[in-house]
């Protein structure tokens, strides 16, 4: 049935595309029902069934261009890569390479390379910079499709960066402990999200939260001056080289679909 | 006709032909472009999230029924939309007059 096979592929694009909110089934259903409908017609006519079904998808619209204009209408932002996102996927790539190398040979403190040196601060926040560009593309690109978890995260992350900020300032100890736990809790449900639309390569993200959970035992461990390498030196690197990797992974994803042509430039005009 | 053109009236277009009869999406869609003569033809799939901001705007109101053994989503004009399509109907008479009497008059001044 070459019919329900291009219109099955066709829906299945299409809800990978659709913001996901509650209605996403009943669009679905809507499309699948209109398109059947005109390939009944167009078989009345004497068409041929993979005529017929073509006609129907060209006359529908591409996914790209119905999903856009759903996004459009409920202020979701788009689910495709745009030219903004493939520049933020390359910072991610450059973010997180350099922060990577860079806290990984931060750690080793004893080989002269660490926080102590010139050139850290500046490459550091090179790579901070450019780690925080990419991820406000990888947000981007799947705004669109978040569910509540998502959502939820996008408004714990700023409220806890702010009150990690203000409570460094004020040395106020419980709210420093609150915006961590909100940072965490933030990452996990954007995390999550993330993994679960499987735009992005689910390896990078698996290896960015390892990383990041690495964090908190690395840290304990700590790392001793005095000696050349320590297993908290190991951690560390390893922790850091992880999360770099990942980032600069999941930035490769995110450039790369540009250049894969997964989606056409802004529509004409939509309805 | 460009889509860009017929995107302002787009909600005037939907409401006059659910105003009629409760119809299904590709019925809409069916009844714009053979009563346009085809001149309104956009990509079809485009027109369903017009619909569903009219239908949140309450200005419709839709049912699920079963067609051929699918589900299928008819769309029928509420009170609400009903007062919305004579107040787009007054505007558009008033753009339409306004324009003609503009495009359709002689030149200006007129010559001596």
């Amino acid at each position: 049935m070459a019919e329900a096979g291009l219109i099955g592929a066709y829906l299945e694009q299409l809800r990978s595309q659709l913001p996901r909110t509650r209605d996403a089934d009943d669009v679905i259903s809507e499309a699948e029902d209109h398109l059947h409908t005109i390939v009944e017609a167009h078989l009345a006519l004497g068409l041929s069934e993979e005529a017929a079904t073509r006609h129907a998808l060209g006359a529908f619209g591409s996914a790209d261009l119905v999903a856009r204009a759903f996004a459009q209408q409920k202020g979701h932002g788009t689910a495709m890569p745009t030219t903004f996102t493939t520049y933020c996927g390359l910072a991610a790539i450059l973010g997180g390479v350099t922060l990577g190398v860079c806290l990984a040979l931060g750690t080793v403190t004893t080989l002269d390379v660490g926080s102590t040196t010139a050139w850290f601060a500046p490459v550091a926040t090179t790579g901070v910079l450019l780690t925080i560009v990419g991820l406000i593309g990888i947000d981007a690109r799947h705004r669109a499709l978040y569910g509540s978890a998502g959502r939820i995260g996008r408004l714990l992350l700023p409220v806890g960066a702010i009150g990690l900020v203000a409570s460094a300032a004020t040395w106020f100890a419980p709210g420093w402990l609150v915006s961590v736990a909100a940072m965490v809790l933030a990452l996990i449900a954007l995390g999550t999200e993330v993994w679960r639309s499987g735009v992005l390569p689910r390896a990078a993200v698996v290896l960015v939260a390892v990383g990041l959970a690495g964090i908190p035992p690395a840290s304990l461990l700590g790392n001793d001056p005095s000696t050349t390498w320590t297993i908290g030196t190991f951690v560390g690197m390893a922790v850091f080289g992880l999360i770099g990797a990942g980032l600069a992974w999941l930035g490769y994803g995110l450039w790369r679909e540009r250049h894969l042509g997964i989606s056409g430039g802004r529509p004409a005009a939509t309805a | 006709m460009r889509a860009e053109t017929l995107k302002g009236h787009l909600d005037l277009l939907l409401l006059a032909t659910i105003a009629e009869q409760p119809l299904h999406g590709y019925a809409v869609i069916e009844s714009l472009r053979t009563r346009s003569g085809e001149a309104f033809d956009l990509p079809e799939g485009t027109v369903y999230p017009a619909l569903h901001r009219l239908e949140r705007a309450g200005h419709l109101d839709s049912k699920w029924t079963t067609a051929n053994g699918r589900r299928r989503r008819v769309y029928a004009l509420t009170d609400k939309g009903r007062k919305a399509l004579a107040r787009e109907r007054r505007e558009w008479r008033q753009f339409v007059d306004a324009v003609g009497s503009i495009a359709e008059a002689g030149p200006w001044p007129k010559p001596a």
